[in-house]
């Protein structure tokens, strides 16, 4: 009750009564993305853009910030990210140099460009970004590498030119030295007053959220990409994985900042104001875009590792990449978000300035050994005690791996045991014990300030790798744990949808085979005769030409699985992806869009009671817009049913993205979405929407999820050592190889040691090369030549147009199912029923082919393989049966 | 002054003579209104009716610019288009230079009639994106698309744009003339989606070194301090000057790690002669460099003459016309050594249009 009463009497505050932010006005029609900042000697701004531009501001800290006026002084550079005055001298970072800008007749304007270091690699990848500016007390400037992200496999961050991934120490002499590597997309850095440096990370491969590392000679951060330009690989020739993680050192990170509070970082810098901006001289002041967040960090060194805690300092500013103080005090702060999507605005120069005021605020942290000291702005109220008791202390880690970010793991509630106020009431200890190698997130819920404030924001994060008086763990926040599966080497257990004879895996009405591209007013997709289809992703699908009600639905059905598919769209296209028939991601052109709702391209669509669900904007807008593929992916979890058939559990996207942002994790959807289909089942089909205009995909793929049956009642008819036992027709070769079974060479096949299975269930996991042809055969008769007996069929890239997944001569499937050259879960049930024979093929546990023999043709025999022709290869890992009776 | 030179030239049937044979409006002649210029001076080829197809040029056998059809290859700003009057198209276009023909108000007179006869203009139909050389030369510097099909993208490009609406393309890592081009300057398009696309020139390709316009100033390697040593070129400026624009390098040996062989200073600027305009490069070996430089071109079917002050080479002979690029070598007083190679295509080779263009280019 008294908690009640005093949160009620709380002062309600807001972060611009301390902190005020304008807006600088730029000349009309120019958009300024900002890519460094920094003042002339006589008080001017000079702003380098992403654009290549470079603009000088006078009045910069004019107190209506309409009088400071822009004017162009360089433009036709190759990128500008970074942007240093050195005795009044313009330094500006472009992709291939660092170059100094003069005015050689002081008249405003850049007459001459010289070259002041280059030499760095750059493959022409469109992500191969430098960096920058801070320099050391040295006098060194420091830039940062961004790796490339190659068109096929851009998950993968790559380092193919030299020092891509590596920090650079440039020296006043323009020569320049390769520092730390591992860097993924190092979009900002910083130097501290004592001259350290700071460099910033942006979450995905390798990085599983936004880190702050303190750059150190020789440190190694995590990307191993970098690693082929050490000594070391290229000595060896040696290249580094894409995903296994390297036998090198890891460097810590001292700040992993919450990804709620940070998706895209820019730049840090010193508050070296002497108390202008406030009370946090010395503190560390954090760019982020996405969110628009300024953060407010510090550093502690303990046991030799720098580490740190955070706190929101200023929501939705703008799409901050690089920060600056300001003679004044003022700190400014410049905008891009070209191409990553942030908080608007996304171009522009902000001026953020303190009030005079004092807010309530954290101040800083300190840790100890069992737990934090706590240092307010103001001295706490007399009841504070009790509410510091009330502190959520929080610890998590997260995966080191090459997946795209991580997400929190092992997250664990932490006991506050004991707290205490100092005399002066602006020091709280929190006793709580910590982990090493986690970071902790603590809440401060109900504190008031002696004057009955409240706290602005309530939260830290700190990054624990080291306890202050303890014994070093080197226990790291990112931890090494088994790699996923490689994406490019896992289409096993994959099934293509649409390639081979696309619409046979789809009930499609006004859907059709064949290349598209954009109408001349850009509205529709019309066919492209002149166009090929790329192997790679396979035909193109489309419902251009139909009109009338039109949607694709997969003749299969799914519970748990991973989906991804490429899909185009013309100007104002509108389509949706369906899974289940019921829950859709919404495909839209929503170009230009900043403010996205769960209508735009890549949200998890409204139910039509939006009281119901209401639907979820994707995090960032991914349109690259009309006529382009997009790639979506994507892991779904089906809801759950009790024996009763009780909704026990929401259906689930546990992950979305298009292309290479994430746009939904762990999302519940509690009902199917307006336009999906009515009441919850835990299997259904996937379904593409055509009758809000044309849409065309491809390479629409799936994986199953669904948790294997475990029974133990399998039995091996291969071994994985010899063919004992079995027999060979005609003039085959059969042989094992590393616990392989493998034919090869002229046709022929391979019998069972038993040739008396009637009812029964046969599972193999096999693999045909690239044009080979075979079949797994079952209640087969021995004997030379193409044996009596039924035949599933093995084929994915043969002339053969009947495909993996038939019963040959009696249910012919035309779509290849399976990659070429690709292990596969092959599965049959051969029953007989009253009516007749009942065979059921399964591939990669999706049931493909259901029938029913009437005549029952085959009554029993042996199981067999078949090798089809010479130049054809059959592997089986595993051959297992289990009868039935 | 002009008529003498016409007279010297009569023999020279293709020879872009139209500007040199209309008589300049005399100063107290009243100013003629947009529609009466259009006629006298450009309707011969471009037809009353703007299709273009005058008189003049069907003679010819050719087809002059159809404005009907609203493109124009050097950019439809009042600017660009002052500028195409100015200059003339270089090349194989008969297009003539109208500098000192019309004055400044009169063109802007005949741009005005001459949009009448173009389709409506969309004055949002300039992308953003696009860079435009107004009254100074612009370096922009990006990634390069390939310069022809099967070439080699230049993932750190420079482009030189001239006032006279010609394009110096660059590989700045090795420093060299890719090709130059003649039109609208250049398209941003890394400005647009994540960035790192192409900085992508618009003009039309008129020269690349596939055409063997390949004439450098190097270091003699038999003065180099290193024979066996790989030289290289370091980028070390690039200026936009009262002079013209262009770039500063170093010619390094040991691969560009070495000592400083010779410091170039390149400029390059479009020059007005009276047979069009021509490509012109000059290099300045600042003093105080190692050794001397001299200078190497070598096309594959390059045929040598030498005239007076000048080294001439011709290349590329082609029914329609030839190339022809002229060498001069100035030394100047304080050791500076200058050399300037002007390039220009040309109707015909003889010696005797040799010895007229020397003396022009001479001046």
């Amino acid at each position: 009750m008294l908690s009640l009463f005093l949160q009620a009497a709380a002062i309600a505050a807001s972060e611009s009564d301390f902190y005020k932010v304008d807006y600088l006005v730029a000349p009309q029609g120019e958009r300024i993305e900002v890519g460094g900042l920094d003042f002339l000697p006589d008080g001017r701004l000079v702003c380098s853009t992403r654009r290549g531009q470079v603009w000088i501001v006078e009045n910069p800290l004019a107190e209506n910030a309409a009088d400071a006026q822009f004017s162009l002084f360089a433009e036709g550079l190759h990128e500008g990210l970074g942007l240093e005055v050195v005795n009044g001298e313009i330094f500006v970072l472009q992709r291939g140099e660092l170059s100094k800008l003069v005015d050689e007749d002081k008249d405003g304007t850049c007459e001459r460009i010289d070259t002041f270091s280059q030499g760095w690699g750059y493959s022409g990848h469109y992500h191969e970004f430098a960096f920058g500016l801070p320099r050391d007390a040295q006098g060194n400037f420091y830039a940062s590498l961004n790796v490339s992200f190659s068109d096929r496999q851009w998950w993968h961050g790559r380092s193919v030119a030299p020092y891509r991934g590596w920090i650079l120490r440039i020296k006043p002499d323009g020569s320049w030295e390769p520092v730390a590597s591992g860097a993924r997309s190092p979009a900002g850095l910083g130097a501290t007053s004592k001259g350290e440096i700071f460099y910033t990370d942006n979450q995905g491969d390798w990085m599983p959220a936004c880190p702050i590392f303190h750059v150190k000679d020789g440190a190694f951060y995590g990307h191993p990409a970098s690693l082929n330009w050490t000594s070391e690989y290229r000595d060896s020739g040696r290249t580094a994985s894409d995903t296994l993680p390297p036998n090198v050192e890891r460097a810590r990170a001292a700040l992993w900042l919450p990804y709620d509070w940070s998706r895209s970082t820019g730049n840090l810098v010193e508050d070296t104001t002497g108390g202008k901006f406030g009370p946090f001289g010395g503190q560390m002041f954090v760019a982020e875009m996405t969110n628009g967040y300024l953060l407010r960090a510090g550093f502690e060194e303990v046991a030799g590792q720098y580490q740190g805690w955070v706190v929101p300092f200023r929501h939705k500013v703008g799409s901050n990449v690089r920060l600056r103080f300001a003679p004044d005090g003022s700190l400014l702060c410049g905008f891009t978000d070209r191409g990553w999507g942030g908080q608007p605005p996304g171009d522009g120069i902000a001026r953020v300035r303190w009030s005079g005021k004092q807010p309530f605020e954290i101040r800083d942290v300190r840790l100890l050994g069992d737990g934090f000291e706590i240092t307010f702005t103001a001295p706490l109220s007399e009841v504070a005690v009790a509410a510091l008791a009330r502190a959520e202390v929080r610890q998590y880690d997260y995966n080191y791996w090459w997946e795209y970010g991580s997400p929190v793991q092992h997250l664990t509630v932490r006991s506050v045991v004991a707290t205490s106020l100092d005399a002066t009431r602006t020091k709280a200890t929190l006793r709580v014990p910590l982990e090493t190698g986690m970071v902790a997130r603590v809440k401060l819920p109900g504190l008031l300030s002696m004057s009955g404030a409240a706290l602005l924001h309530d939260e830290f994060a700190y990054t624990v790798n080291e306890l202050p008086g303890r014994v070093a763990t080197g226990a790291h926040v990112a931890k090494l744990v088994e790699q996923p599966q490689a994406r490019e080497t896992g289409n096993e257990g994959v099934l293509y949808l649409t390639e081979g004879d696309a619409l046979a895996s789809w009930n499609a009405t006004g859907w059709q085979m064949g290349e598209v591209k954009l109408s001349d007013d850009r509205r529709a997709l019309v066919a492209n005769a002149e166009a090929k289809h790329d192997d790679s992703n396979g035909p193109t699908v489309s419902n251009i030409g139909g009109g009338g009600p039109s949607e694709l639905v997969s003749k299969f059905e799914f519970g748990d699985l991973d989906f991804s598919l490429q899909f185009q769209l013309p100007e104002g296209g509108n389509s949706g992806v369906y899974l289940m028939g019921r829950y859709e991601v919404q495909l839209l052109d929503s170009s230009g869009k900043t403010e996205l709702k769960f209508g735009d391209c890549g949200g998890i669509y409204a139910a039509a009671d939006r009281a119901a669900w209401p639907g979820r904007a994707p995090t960032f807008n991914t349109f690259r817009g009309a006529g382009r593929w997009h790639w979506m992916s994507g892991t779904f979890e089906a809801p759950r049913f009790d024996a009763q058939g009780q909704k026990v559990a929401h259906a689930k996207f546990k992950r979305v993205m298009i292309d290479d942002t994430l746009l939904h994790e762990e999302l519940e959807v509690p009902t199917p979405t307006q336009g999906g289909w009515d009441g919850e089942v835990a299997r259904g089909p996937l379904r593409i929407q055509g009758d809000h205009g044309s849409v065309a995909v491809r390479a629409v793929r799936v994986k199953v999820r669904d948790r294997l049956e475990e029974r133990g009642d399998w039995t091996p008819i291969f071994d994985g050592r010899s063919l004992e036992g079995w027999t060979i027709s005609d003039q085959g070769n059969w042989s094992v190889e590393n616990g392989e079974l493998v034919g090869r060479g002229a046709a022929s096949h391979l019998f069972s040691p038993r040739g008396d299975y009637k009812d029964f269930e046969l599972r193999a996991k096999l693999r045909i090369n690239t044009g080979g042809n075979s079949g797994l055969y079952f209640r087969v008769a021995h004997g030379s030549g193409w044996p009596a007996g039924y035949e599933a069929q093995i084929n994915s890239t043969h002339t053969d147009p009947v495909k993996t997944g038939s019963l040959y001569h009696f249910a012919p499937f035309k779509a290849q199912l399976v990659g070429h050259d690709t292990w596969f879960d092959y599965h049959v049930l051969c029953k007989d029923e009253p009516e007749g024979t009942r065979i059921q093929i399964r591939v990669n546990r999706v049931l493909i082919t259901d029938y029913l023999d009437r005549e029952r043709r085959h009554a029993e025999g042996h199981v067999a393989l078949q090798q089809h022709h010479d130049g054809s290869v059959i592997r089986a890992k595993s051959i297992e049966i289990r009868e039935l009776r | 002054m002009p008529r003498t030179k016409l007279e010297k030239l009569a023999w020279l049937a293709l020879v872009p003579l139209v500007a040199l044979s209309v008589t300049r409006a005399q100063d107290d002649e009243p100013l003629k209104d947009g529609q009466w210029l259009y006629t006298r001076h450009c309707a011969g080829c471009h037809n009353d009716n703007g299709d273009g197809k005058g008189p003049t040029i069907t003679q010819m056998g050719l087809v002059a610019r159809d404005f009907a059809q609203g493109g124009f290859a050097f950019g439809d700003s009042l600017e660009q288009l002052k500028r195409t009057i100015t200059s003339g198209i270089p090349g194989r276009s008969p297009m003539p230079s109208f500098k000192g023909v019309l004055a400044d108000e009169e063109m802007d007179l005949v741009i005005g009639h001459v949009r009448t006869l173009c389709p409506k203009r969309d004055e949002g139909a300039t992308k953003n994106t696009e860079m435009l050389v107004v009254n100074r030369p612009v370096i922009a510097r990006g990634k390069l698309p390939p310069i022809t099909e099967g070439a080699k993208e230049t993932p750190r490009g420079l482009l030189i744009g001239t006032t006279e609406g010609m394009t110096f393309e660059y590989d700045v890592d090795h420093v060299r003339l890719l090709g130059v081009r003649m039109g609208r300057f250049a398209d941003r398009e890394d400005w647009g989606e994540r960035g790192g696309a192409y900085l992508k020139p618009l003009g039309r390709l008129i020269w690349d070194r596939a055409d063997g316009l390949d004439v450098a100033v190097e270091p003699r390697p038999e003065a180099s301090y290193c024979p066996l040593g790989v030289q290289r070129r370091v980028l070390t400026s690039s200026f936009v000057s009262a002079a013209g624009p262009g770039l500063e390098y170093e010619v390094r040996d040991h691969d560009g790690k070495g000592r400083v062989l010779a410091t170039l200073r390149e400029s390059v600027r479009t020059r007005t002669t009276s047979f069009g305009p021509a490509i012109e490069r000059s290099w300045r070996v600042r003093p105080g460099s190692l050794m001397q430089a001299t200078l190497v071109f070598s096309p594959a079917e390059a045929e040598q003459s030498k005239g007076a002050a000048v080294s001439w080479f011709a290349h590329r002979r082609g029914a329609d016309g030839v190339d022809v690029t002229a060498v001069r070598r100035v030394s100047t007083t304080e050791g500076v050594e200058q050399w300037t190679a002007t390039s220009i295509r040309l109707p015909a080779w003889a010696p005797k249009l040799a010895a007229f263009l020397e003396q022009e280019l001479a001046q």
